[in-house]
């Protein structure tokens, strides 16, 4: 049971970027930025947490939630407007942007909103912004609830409303979708809103279930953002898929904690095997567009035939 | 590649979708349909994805997707391009029953065979400007090569005669 709960709680955050990921990867938008949206969530949550003293907890948790799911929005907002309006490429933006999100923040916690510890953290946030672990041995929080809430929410936009199938018909074709009427730069622009709130979320949920401040290490090695993105990745924006990946990663991560203390085995193993899944992955992709291999190795001797790329899935 | 159901853009229209949640019962029903209605050929077992379609096949899903909205104006470009006879016979037969339900339709092609078959007027154009009008009737193939290479013209008078309506619109 424990082991459950542990695995639980490792995979929440997953869950919720894993879909915030999905949204946008199923438009053929690469919002890489949910690492740094979660910082940012993380951080306004954090500072809501301790510095709004006057609400019941219910209120409270509410609002810092909100609070983390604003700032992840506007956060992403940038990345969004400058993708909508000037096809600037949301790639360099949104990684660019995640080094400045966890830099910043890392440093605001350690001068001006830190306490003077050793080790730089904010201001424990109040009991009354806390999330009830479901058993306090474990780390798994009402937070599943949550991530469990995010992910019905966007299964029902990508597969019911015509939000999802334009999102869907953006992603295989663009230009189609365009010369149809389909707003596509609104809908990216909406994309990377929710993508951005719902990575704040996923921050809020690790600082007020699981660490009770902010810390700069808080989003481990590779970060929740991260582990979202290979997730959604390996399970082609699927969400089904991202939920069985977020619990797989969860169980990797909790696995690769006993085995080091039970067994000796370096946790940098896990890192090792969720890169090679997202190798196999790779190779996936590469193998379905066979023609650029053709290419590549008979540098146009065989463009002359006509050799078409084949047509496929890309699973993205 | 989009399956069938990915291609009818209109969707965001009722039945399909009302307020904003998608129907995607009626939208399967709808594409299974317009497979029938148009003779798309698939194969039992095959997947219903557009891309595994042959190229005539493919043309008649497109057919069927701009055909079904029965359109008042019909733009159709080099409709047969690369489709086998079959499927050429199908088309024309549909852009004349375009034609007949009172559509105004525009053919434009190259291939000279198709614009004689189907059109009641021909238009030639010659390096961005019309030198040529013609019933369909009273031209034939050399006729037609001269003045889309440029050596003869007709004047604007030549002309008028033959943009006169041939019948009146039957919309309701």
């Amino acid at each position: 049971m424990g082991g459950i709960l542990n695995t639980l709680g490792y995979a929440t955050p997953i869950i919720i970027t894993g879909m915030a990921t999905s949204l946008s990867l199923k438009a053929k938008v690469f919002n890489m930025g949910v690492e740094g949206q979660v910082f940012v969530g993380a951080f306004a949550a954090a500072l809501a947490g301790y510095m709004i003293t006057w609400l019941p907890t219910f209120l409270h948790v509410t609002l810092c939630l909100l609070i983390a799911a604003a700032a992840g929005a506007l956060y992403a907002f940038i990345p969004g407007i400058l993708k909508a309006k000037l096809n600037v490429n949301e790639v360099v933006t949104t990684i660019m942007l995640n080094s400045i999100a966890t830099i910043v923040t890392g440093f605001l916690t350690q001068s001006y909103l830190g306490t003077g510890d050793a080790y730089a953290h904010t201001e424990n946030i109040l009991q009354t912004a806390r999330l009830v672990k479901l058993d306090s041995k474990y780390r798994c929080t009402t937070a599943i609830f949550i991530a469990l809430a995010v992910w019905a929410f966007v299964f029902f936009l990508m597969k019911k409303t015509k939000f999802g199938y334009d999102i869907n018909c953006i992603g295989k074709q663009m230009e189609f979708s365009d010369a149809v009427g389909m707003r596509v730069g609104k809908k990216i622009l909406w994309i990377f809103l929710i993508g951005g709130s719902f990575g704040g979320i996923a921050g809020a949920t690790e600082i007020m279930g699981v660490n009770y401040n902010f810390v700069n290490t808080f989003s481990a090695n590779p970060g929740i953002g991260w582990d979202g993105f290979f997730a959604c990745i390996l399970a082609g924006s699927e969400p089904v898929g991202v939920l069985l990946y977020a619990v797989v990663f969860g169980a990797l991560r909790y696995g690769a904690l006993a085995a080091q203390t039970g067994l000796g085995v370096p946790l940098d193993l896990i890192n090792i095997v969720k890169s090679t899944l997202v190798l196999f992955m790779a190779l996936k992709l590469f193998v379905n567009h066979r023609g650029a291999l053709i290419d590549f190795f008979a540098k146009g001797r065989r463009k002359a035939d006509g050799i078409p790329a084949a047509e496929g899935e890309d699973g993205l | 590649m989009s399956e069938m159901k990915d291609f009818w853009y209109y969707v965001h229209l009722p039945p399909y979708c009302k307020k904003g949640i998608m129907n995607y019962k009626v939208i399967r029903e709808n594409s299974k349909k317009m497979v029938k209605e148009y003779d798309v050929r698939l194969s039992a077992d095959a997947d219903p994805t557009v891309g595994c379609l042959s190229g005539g096949n493919a043309q008649k899903v497109i057919i069927a997707r701009e055909f079904s909205r029965e359109p008042r104006v019909l733009l159709v470009s080099q409709p047969t391009r690369g489709v086998d006879i079959g499927a050429i016979e199908f088309i024309h037969n549909q852009i004349l029953a375009m034609r007949d339900a009172g559509a105004a339709v525009m053919v434009i092609s190259s291939d000279l065979s198709e614009v004689v078959g189907l059109s009641d007027r021909i238009i030639v154009m010659y390096h961005g400007e019309i030198t040529g009008c013609f019933r369909a009737d009273e031209v034939n193939f050399s006729e037609l090569g001269l003045y889309m290479s440029g050596v003869k013209h007709m004047s604007a008078e030549e002309m008028r005669p033959k943009y006169a309506r041939e019948r009146e619109p039957s919309f309701p």
